[in-house]
């Protein structure tokens, strides 16, 4: 599903030339779980970015289903990861002008679905994540969790086929981590590809396989 | 989707109403302003829009170029119009107006009116107008003599209604007139107004028994003087110019043989009158379409500088939503989307000002119409193309004012919004900020230093001694403002009932001195040829000449340097005496005023001697030079009567000097002036000139502190954590608000390097055009930028404190 080779990613300041990342080479197939680790400034959030196409690489060449992705455009780029990319960040990042039933409907605003197929697919999703009741109430209103939760509602409502989140559970306790973990166990068995980012060893348990990155190098690649 | 923009924009607009209303208020108030000074502007480009006939009506003009000086005159020979529908196959009709004002009186009353605007006009004037009757037969109202038609006004004025077919109205004492119509009068843009329509002919009975006979001669064969406004409605389709080249030939059959050379006659479009014509004697004042344009531009500065504000805030408040755009981004919204969402929201917001600027121009065009001296109407309907302007107005201002902000949040890279933790985003292109920070304070500074120019000027020309004192004296005016009396012979009674009428005056204690004159100083005089021993007629020289009583001088405290002034007791001033002023002296060629007395001088027929020089005073505003002057005593020529009141009991006076008039001049209502304000009224245009600009420079001012507020709150969000590292590091309040401040008052004292020399050059243009100027005062700029400097530190300093105080801890928190 995913293919990366040499890819590579700098910052340029003057003379100096700062490397995230380096000579990264990765194939991901569809169904997997992968757990991305590695101490603060590895690169993480910098391959996630590269990976959502939220980022172009400085070198190397990127496959998504087979499609040229270092090839494309922004506007095609941003055609493919809406159609099959969610995202669930460490801040939620929801809109907080929005409610929650509108939070989660944006994404098939932007993909053009039609407004019953909307309201059915909304309707669902709430239903799935026992948060109906929730449905008119603003991000300022909610906890944490709940917040996350509707994060993660609003990544799959577009059945993505890769679901990518960056610490997902980084602002949240533990028994709500757990939940939202809980949650990705379902979805991966449910089939969805999914690329997390963790620092917790815990979480890491949920995957099926566990990338570490050292100073924007892949350090180690295991199957757990 | 649109509901979907709709909601999140209104949501924006109330989570940050502070800036939300900050942002509408400004961009209303802006618009209104804008608004306003264009529907002044529109008032004035539509003068004479409204009548039925437009296109096809013109008034036929006078070129005379007697003398060697050229000039244009309104009016013509009123034997012209009776012959023209029969000689030019292109002219429908033709309708000739005279104007004046006269005493009426309903028949059987004794409460007499001045009115200002009587018109003596042919029958077809309804024609050529277009009247709109209310009451009355429009073919056949003015067919009759002593028929007399009145505007729905003038019908309440007299009668308290405008069910008044067939009343008597006597005018000037004559008549009766039988009310046979009401009209519609014209409305505020029409070049003339009049107050009541009666025939033609019917001015020969309007004056005293002894004029009657010399002006049916003028208004049969008089083919010299200037008399009536002469209004030629067209036929479809013809060509104004055949008819101004057949003129000539015209002439040749009727005119006058020796004047051919001399006079030439023209149509102008009754449309253009009140902004582009050039003739003198015009009924009523014309615009100047130089301060028109001023007034546009003002329009638009303003109107700029509150959609810089929109930019301003707008992308103030954008920065705090870059987050938003990165999540939108995330979840698959294009650039275009996203650019829609925003452009659509400022559109929004603008539409929303749009609304709240027309409630305000309803709002304020009573005020505004009272500092222009106008009364405007707006209603959006019937003035749509005014209205389309506006929508116009709003469109673009909004679609300007959005794009900026709109490109600019759609253009974040969600990667780098999400990397930097929280959605600190950099400014954008600070120049471009900057830049308009300094345009809106160059604007608001030009129009506060060239507003406090032109105060004073004003104040400059209230202070100046006019030369003669003006102090409690009220003018009344003998007869009413008519030229027929110009060839009617001097009325043997009236001189001594003036003197009979100055005499009882004289009993009263509470009356100072009175006097005679045939102008009252201050407001111009008719120039006339002189001749004496060394200037002859071929030297072509003009003086001012002005006609007044013996006790003038004493009247007006003016002083003789040499001779003497008018005295009755010398027994021959008034067959052969003269003044002249200092300056006269050296045109007429004397070098000392003591060598002129005694010379011999002939103005106009009237030959004489002089008898005195005086001290030089003011013959008209200080926008004009002193002009060499020439006083005579010429009683047939007296207009007004001056009259100095002596006490503070001035209501109980002049009810006592009305009283007195009815007696001796019972053909004429009592009116009077305070002179003092008729000489203010030299300076209604200036003084319009400084309240516009007093007002436009305030708004000016005070929205680009609107928008100096947008951006230093900007600043502060961008620079919070700097701030709370620097206090943690220990720097104090005071040194934090001047950081903030620094870079802000930096721009507006740019602004004033910019704002200074082009308010010079503009006012010194301005200033030029005056003989009596004030040099262009430099502390004016200082003023000017400091009242800026402090007004922006005022507003920068509340943001920039209150940034300085926030707890550093919090700024520093990081997720």
């Amino acid at each position: 599903m995913i293919q990366l080779s040499n890819i590579e990613r700098y910052y340029k300041s003057g003379p100096l030339t700062t490397w995230v990342l380096r000579d990264i080479n990765l194939r991901i197939r569809e169904g997997e779980f992968v757990t991305v680790m590695g101490p603060s400034g590895s690169g993480k959030t910098t391959l996630m970015n590269l990976i959502g196409m939220l980022d172009e690489p400085d070198g190397g060449e990127y496959f998504f289903l087979n499609e040229p992705v270092h090839k494309f455009n922004e506007r095609k780029r941003t055609d493919l990861h809406k159609h099959y990319i969610g995202f669930v960040f460490q801040a939620y990042h929801l809109i907080d002008e929005l409610t929650v039933y509108e939070n989660i409907e944006t994404p098939l605003l932007y993909r053009g679905v039609k407004s019953a197929d909307r309201k059915a697919m909304v309707a669902e999703v709430l239903d799935r994540f026992n948060i109906v009741a929730k449905k008119d109430l603003f991000p300022g209103q909610l906890s944490g969790g709940q917040q996350q939760l509707v994060g993660v509602a609003r990544a799959i409502i577009g059945k993505p086929k890769l679901l990518l989140a960056d610490e997902p559970t980084g602002n949240l306790h533990s028994s709500q981590g757990e939940m939202i973990m809980n949650l990705f166990a379902q979805l991966h068995r449910e089939g969805m590809t999914i690329i997390q980012v963790t620092h917790n060893e815990n979480n890491a348990r949920y995957g099926t396989r566990l990338i570490e990155l050292r100073d924007g190098f892949v350090r180690e690649d295991r199957t757990v | 989707m649109l509901i979907h923009y709709i909601k999140i924009a209104a949501r924006n607009l109330w989570k940050n109403r502070g800036y939300s209303f900050i942002t509408l208020s400004g961009l209303a108030v802006g618009m209104a302003c804008c608004f306003l000074l264009w529907l002044y502007v529109h008032h004035e480009r539509h003068y004479d829009d409204f009548h039925p006939t437009g296109e096809r009506l013109y008034r036929v003009d006078y070129h005379a170029d007697f003398s060697g000086s050229a000039f244009v005159l309104g009016r013509i020979p009123a034997p012209i119009a009776p012959l023209l529908p029969d000689n030019f196959q292109q002219i429908e009709q033709v309708a000739r107006l005279y104007p004046r004002s006269i005493s009426v009186r309903e028949a059987g009353s004794d409460k007499q009116f001045e009115l200002e605007n009587a018109m003596f006009a042919d029958s077809t004037v309804q024609a050529v107008f277009g009247l709109s009757f209310l009451q009355g037969n429009p073919a056949t109202a003015l067919n009759r003599p002593f028929s007399l038609v009145l505007t729905e006004e003038t019908a309440q004025r007299l009668f308290e209604t405008t069910d008044v077919l067939g009343r008597q109205v006597l005018l000037a004492n004559g008549g009766p007139y039988a009310v046979t119509g009401v009209v519609r009068g014209f409305p505020d843009n029409a070049h003339v107004h009049f107050d009541c329509l009666a025939p033609y002919r019917n001015m020969v009975d309007a004056e005293p028994p002894h004029a009657r006979e010399p002006l049916r001669n003028v208004l049969a064969s008089n083919w010299l003087a200037s008399h009536s406004y002469t209004y030629v409605l067209l036929k479809k389709g013809a060509d104004p110019e055949r008819v101004n080249a057949a003129f000539p030939d015209f002439l040749k059959r009727f005119g006058d043989k020796n004047f051919l050379e001399k006079q030439a006659f023209k149509l102008f479009p009754v449309r253009d009158i009140h902004l582009h014509s050039a003739s003198v004697g015009e009924p009523e004042p014309l615009a100047n379409p130089v301060y028109l344009r001023m007034f546009q531009i003002i329009g638009l500065l303003v109107l700029l500088i509150a959609c810089i504000n929109f930019v301003n805030l707008s992308t103030a408040t954008y920065l705090g939503r870059v987050r938003e755009v990165g999540v939108r981004k995330v979840m698959g919204a294009g650039q275009g989307s996203l650019i829609g969402q925003f452009l659509g929201e400022t559109l929004l917001l603008s539409f929303l000002a749009f609304l709240a600027a027309l409630v305000l121009v309803q709002a304020l065009l009573p005020y505004f119409g009272a500092m222009m001296d106008i009364s405007l109407a707006y209603k959006p309907w019937s003035n749509w193309p005014l209205t389309l302007l506006f929508v116009g107005t709003f469109l673009v201002a909004g679609l300007l004012a959005g794009s900026y902000p709109a490109f600019f949040a759609s253009r974040f890279r969600p990667a780098e919004i999400f990397s930097s933790k929280g959605g600190q985003a950099k400014g954008g292109s600070n120049w471009l900020r900057k830049t308009l920070i300094v345009t809106q304070f160059s604007v608001g500074i030009a129009l506060i230093s060239g507003t406090l120019i032109v105060l004073a000027q004003l104040n400059y020309w209230k202070n100046l001694p006019l030369g003669f004192d003006h102090a409690q004296v009220i003018s009344v005016p003998l007869s009413s403002a008519n030229i027929n009396s110009l060839f009617a012979p001097g009325d043997s009674t009236l001189r001594a009932r003036m003197n009979a009428f100055e005499e009882r005056l004289k009993q009263n204690p509470e009356v100072g001195e009175v006097t005679l004159s045939s102008g009252l100083p201050g407001f111009g005089a008719a120039r006339h040829p002189i001749r004496t021993d060394k200037i002859s007629t071929e030297d072509n020289v003009f003086l001012q000449a002005l006609s007044v009583d013996y006790d003038f001088a004493q009247t007006y405290r003016l002083k003789a340097i040499a001779g003497r002034t008018f005295g009755k007791e010398y027994g021959t001033d008034h067959i052969e005496g003269f003044l002249v002023n200092e300056l006269a002296l050296k045109i007429l060629k004397w070098n000392t005023p003591e060598e002129a007395l005694g010379k011999r001088l002939v103005r106009g027929g009237k030959e004489g001697k002089v008898v005195g020089v005086i001290e030089n005073f003011h013959t008209a505003g200080f926008q004009q030079a002193l002009e060499p002057l020439v006083l005579e005593v010429s009683p047939g020529t007296f207009t007004t009567f001056s009259i100095r009141l002596q006490s503070s009991r001035v209501p109980e006076t002049l009810q006592f000097l009305e009283k007195t008039w009815a007696e001796f001049f019972p053909e004429k209502a009592f009116e009077y002036e305070f002179l003092d304000e008729q000489l203010a009224g030299n300076y209604l245009e200036e003084r319009r000139l400084a309240r516009l600009g007093g007002n436009f420079a305030g708004v000016a001012i005070f929205l680009s502190c609107f928008g100096l507020f947008g951006l230093i709150s900007l600043s502060v969000r961008q620079r919070t954590k700097e701030i709370g590292i620097r206090k943690v590091l220990g720097a104090s309040v005071a040194g934090l608000v001047g950081l903030l401040s620094k870079d802000f008052l930096k721009l507006v004292l740019v602004a004033l390097l910019i704002a200074a020399p082009v308010a010079w050059y503009l006012m010194e243009q301005w200033l030029t055009d005056f003989a009596f100027r004030i040099s262009m005062p430099w502390w004016v700029f200082a003023v000017a930028g400091a009242a800026a400097v402090l007004v922006a530190f005022a507003t920068v300093g509340m943001q920039g404190v209150r940034a300085a105080l926030a707890d550093p801890v919090k700024s520093l928190r990081s997720e």
